[in-house]
């Protein structure tokens, strides 16, 4: 069967398989457990963009609760692999229907109320996630939950970084497919149709209430993933790690790399990340450029950077158009 | 005993007021919701410290603070917000505009208040008073203090919004900028006095409640989220209503905590906001009727 | 076919509709006109399930429709056009009448995230029809552009095609010719009578343009303060009393 049976566009299949490639080669390349570790970082956080950019970008459901989902989606992997000894399969399953279901819980009230208002409401149910998670007996309270199984599939462990690395990539991969099919597919269309104009989607036949909780469902799916992966590659996990900081971090990625675009996900979560991890050391100076990054992106660079690169191709495209002869442009629009 | 836990609820809630009365001034004035209006109480609390602890006393440091507060707030304002707001586009996603660039401010202030004070709590260590008895309980004078605050700057506001002329520009601006302006009213002087006498009503609840909780880089942000609680229960934009909205909250939160415990009191606020937001999103004394498209 | 029985909308204590009852009969072209706030766009909004009448119920063939949502009623095969033009910006003009056909759609969320065999046929007929309706509309060389990167005048044409393409069996139409110059409008008439007869599609529209209704009209109703005040073919309504009273005004 081929690979492109499965991927939905010829040039992101070409992207995916580059992705995959350059994922496959680097621990070939560098021995240094710290940059895997980087990657390792990189994969989970390209997770809580995807996320983020399937309902804010792309649906146009702001969520500022991200960090709250990579939390419950780490707690859950976490005390289900502690308190009963399953294997990382099963407790994926469970994280994801607990996200799923704390996924629509927090889409509901996207049915009612959106901008600003829809912001609150999400930053209210994260920081209510990690109080509660902070003052829970079983929780852990402040201490958080230690000594947590590392990941593993049928039985085998990932002893190092390097194995870890490539577990969390496939699943990367497995999730980037996924979101690119159904961003290609007409159910993207959907969500792009409520992002610009709710009541006009409804009256060409779209369930927006259905559209609105499956875009909330995708970013706590995502997120909780994300944690769960967290939560066994890190082996100890405690309510300081999901903070409001945090969202300020996955807002910069899909702003920086483009709402509109997934890959503009993946770049955004690649760049902020390594940046993030490798300036440890000056965690203020390195917040302060992300908060000026984030003011300048307002400012100047609405789109982000595959946004502007793709809008400044089709200007040129329609522009080409017009000139004596010109041919009819055939970049699709990524905005 | 529950009276006292009621005038700490209500003392705690009129900070939070205050907070969430400067969020409402500035929805009312510029349309949004400002995310960085924590780091605004935060540096009003800095600055205050920074004052007294150089042996100014404590009122002066309080009014010296608040000063430097609203002048830089404004300068923020006009050099950064003002540019934003003028412009057409922002995000292909309606409303992420501002709350990305509140974010951002939100992050940057924090960061360079932990640079220049560092992590560790600072406390005035100012001395109000002894205990105060009241019947049979005794409290620190520092809540009545702050109950005595407020309620002087809720007259001088309602003073201000009735009786002055700039107070009277900040209502018309609020329903209708167009108007106001084809009328003579300055709306970008009158705007940016609203965001200044915002700074100025948080400096005051971040230096008071500096002296509750202490003065911290991160010290706003829970607090903020609890001032958006307030102003959404009390109604987003209404400034009577955003205290009102922070007194209940205190109120609810203080008793309520000494029932479930002191570590969720947090949450029943939160989960009061969400609330309205689903249910009245109007609050409970709407600001502007809001036009059905 | 659209039959509205003893209408009336109040909001609050204003009356935007007063027992106001009509049929569209199946496969014509119905006019409703009026003088500014008569109630003709609330009544479309009735007819589309944004608003629920305060009294009154609407049927299509024979069901009842009062008050169902948007998207229930957009199945049961009514489009409808507005008069502020609602089109999708942030998509190309392609992808706009690609998702304008998810009522006719066949495959599921699951097809699309394993890009199964259903979904590509499903959606390369998709994409098919969407350019037979660009050609129709003569947007083919806009294929790949923004809608927001369009003209006014096309813009037009593509929300008619948006409400046309997934070949609904009735058509709203709110003031789908407001704002076009003689040459597009032609196109206009010549499109809705395409639609009408070779599509199959009755039409109800809100129009203001004389010359368009009394062109394509068989049939109008006319609405005064959300009262119907007469109802017939349009040479009916040119000479009666009562019409040109409420655009014009009685001599006194």
């Amino acid at each position: 069967m081929k690979i492109k049976n499965f991927i939905s566009g010829n040039k992101d299949t070409i992207l995916i398989l580059l992705f995959a490639i350059i994922v496959g080669v680097l621990p070939l390349i560098t021995q240094n457990d710290y940059y895997i570790h980087i990657g390792c970082m990189i994969g989970i956080n390209i997770l809580l963009a995807l996320g983020m950019h399937a309902v804010t970008g792309l649906a146009g459901q702001i969520n500022m609760g991200q960090y709250g989902f990579y939390a419950i989606g780490a707690y859950t992997c976490a005390l289900i692999s502690t308190k009963l000894g399953l294997g990382f399969a099963p407790t994926l399953l469970v994280t994801i229907v607990v996200s799923a279901f704390f996924g629509i819980i927090v889409g509901i009230p996207s049915l009612r109320i959106e901008g600003p208002y829809l912001a609150l409401c999400t930053i209210g149910f994260a920081e209510s996630v990690r109080l509660i998670l902070n003052s829970a007996d079983w929780a852990g309270k402040a201490n958080g939950i230690m000594r947590i199984p590392s990941l593993e599939i049928f039985g085998l462990e990932m002893q190092n970084k390097a194995q870890s690395f490539y577990f969390i990539m496939a699943i990367v991969v497995i999730c980037i497919i996924i979101i690119n099919n159904l961003m290609r597919s007409n159910y993207g269309n959907r969500f792009k149709a409520i992002k610009d104009d709710s009541l006009a989607a409804s009256v060409i036949g779209i369930n927006v209430t259905k559209v609105k909780l499956l875009a909330f469902i995708i970013s706590s799916i995502y997120g909780g993933v994300a944690g769960a992966l967290y939560a066994r590659y890190a082996g100890y996990i405690n309510p300081l790690i999901f903070i409001q900081a945090l969202q300020t971090n996955f807002m910069l990625m899909v702003v920086l790399g483009g709402l509109g675009s997934s890959w503009g996900a993946v770049l955004g979560a690649v760049l902020v990340t390594v940046v993030y991890e490798y300036t440890r050391a000056y965690v203020q100076y390195q917040k302060i450029a992300f908060g000026i990054l984030m003011i300048l992106i307002v400012l100047f660079l609405q789109r982000g950077i595959i946004g502007t690169v793709a809008y400044h191709k089709q200007q040129k495209s329609i522009a080409d158009q017009h000139k004596p002869g010109g041919k009819n442009p055939t970049t699709e629009v990524e905005s | 005993m529950i009276f006292d836990l009621i005038i700490i609820g209500l003392s705690v809630g009129a900070l939070y007021g205050l907070l969430a009365l400067s969020v409402s001034l500035i929805y009312a004035s510029l349309d949004i919701i400002h995310f960085a209006q924590g780091e605004i109480f935060t540096m009003g609390a800095f600055f205050g410290w920074i004052f007294y602890s150089h042996n100014i006393p404590f009122i002066p440091s309080l009014l010296l603070a608040v000063i430097c507060t609203s002048i830089i707030a404004v300068i923020i304002q006009r050099v950064i917000y003002k540019p934003i707001l003028k412009m057409s586009s922002g995000f292909s996603v309606r409303g992420l505009t501002f709350i990305v660039a509140g974010f951002g401010m939100s992050i940057i202030l924090q960061n360079v208040f932990w640079l220049l004070f560092g992590a560790v709590s600072k406390n005035y260590g100012a001395d109000f008073g002894e205990m105060i008895d009241l019947g049979n309980m005794s409290m620190q004078p520092i809540y009545l203090i702050v109950l005595v605050v407020a309620t002087f700057l809720m007259l001088l506001i309602h003073l201000l919004l009735k009786k002055t002329k700039i107070g009277l520009s900040m209502k018309a601006i609020s329903y209708n900028k167009q108007i106001s302006s084809l009328m003579g009213i300055d709306v970008d002087q009158v705007t940016s006095f609203s965001f200044g006498l915002a700074a100025a009503m948080s400096a005051v609840s971040g230096i008071l409640s500096a002296q509750i909780i202490f003065v911290r880089f991160n010290m706003a942000s829970v607090m903020l989220l609890k001032a958006f609680s307030a102003a959404v229960i009390g109604g987003l934009g209404n400034v009577y209503g955003s205290m009102v909205g922070g007194l209940l909250i205190g109120v609810i939160e203080t008793v309520g905590g000494s029932v479930l415990g002191t570590e969720y009191k947090d949450v029943i606020s939160f989960a009061i906001m969400i609330l309205f937001l689903l249910f009245k999103p109007s609050g409970l004394f709407a600001f502007r009727t809001k036009q059905k498209a | 076919m659209l039959k509205l029985e003893s209408i009336s909308m109040y909001f609050g204590g204003l009356c935007a509709l007063n027992d106001v009852s009509f049929e569209v009969a199946e496969n014509s072209i119905h006019g409703i006109i009026g003088p500014n706030g008569s109630g003709k766009t609330t009544l479309f909004n009735i007819i589309n399930g944004i608003y629920k009448p305060t009294n009154g119920k609407v049927f299509f063939n024979k069901r009842d429709i009062t008050g169902m949502d948007p998207n229930l009623v957009a199945k049961e095969g009514i489009a409808r056009t507005f008069q502020l033009l609602r089109i999708f910006p942030s998509m190309s003009v392609l992808d706009n009448l690609i998702v304008a056909q998810v009522v006719i759609e066949n495959s599921s969320v699951f097809d699309a995230i394993f890009y199964t065999p259903r979904l590509r046929k499903d959606y390369d007929e998709l994409r098919k029809r969407a350019f037979d309706m660009l050609k129709v509309l003569g947007l083919e060389n806009k294929a790949y552009n923004s809608a927001d990167s369009i003209s006014i005048g096309q813009r037009r044409m593509l929300q008619l095609g948006i409400g046309a393409i997934r070949s609904p069996k009735f058509l709203l139409l709110d003031e789908c010719a407001a704002g076009l110059d003689p040459a597009n409008i032609d196109k206009l008439l010549e499109l809705l009578r395409i639609f009408r007869g070779e599509y199959g599609i009755t039409i109800l529209m809100i129009e203001h343009i004389m010359s368009v209704v009394m062109n394509v009209c068989e049939r109008l109703t006319v609405l005064d303060y959300g009262v119907k005040i007469f109802e017939g073919d349009p040479y009916e309504v040119q000479n009666n009393e009562k019409v040109i009273e409420a655009y014009l005004g009685t001599n006194p």
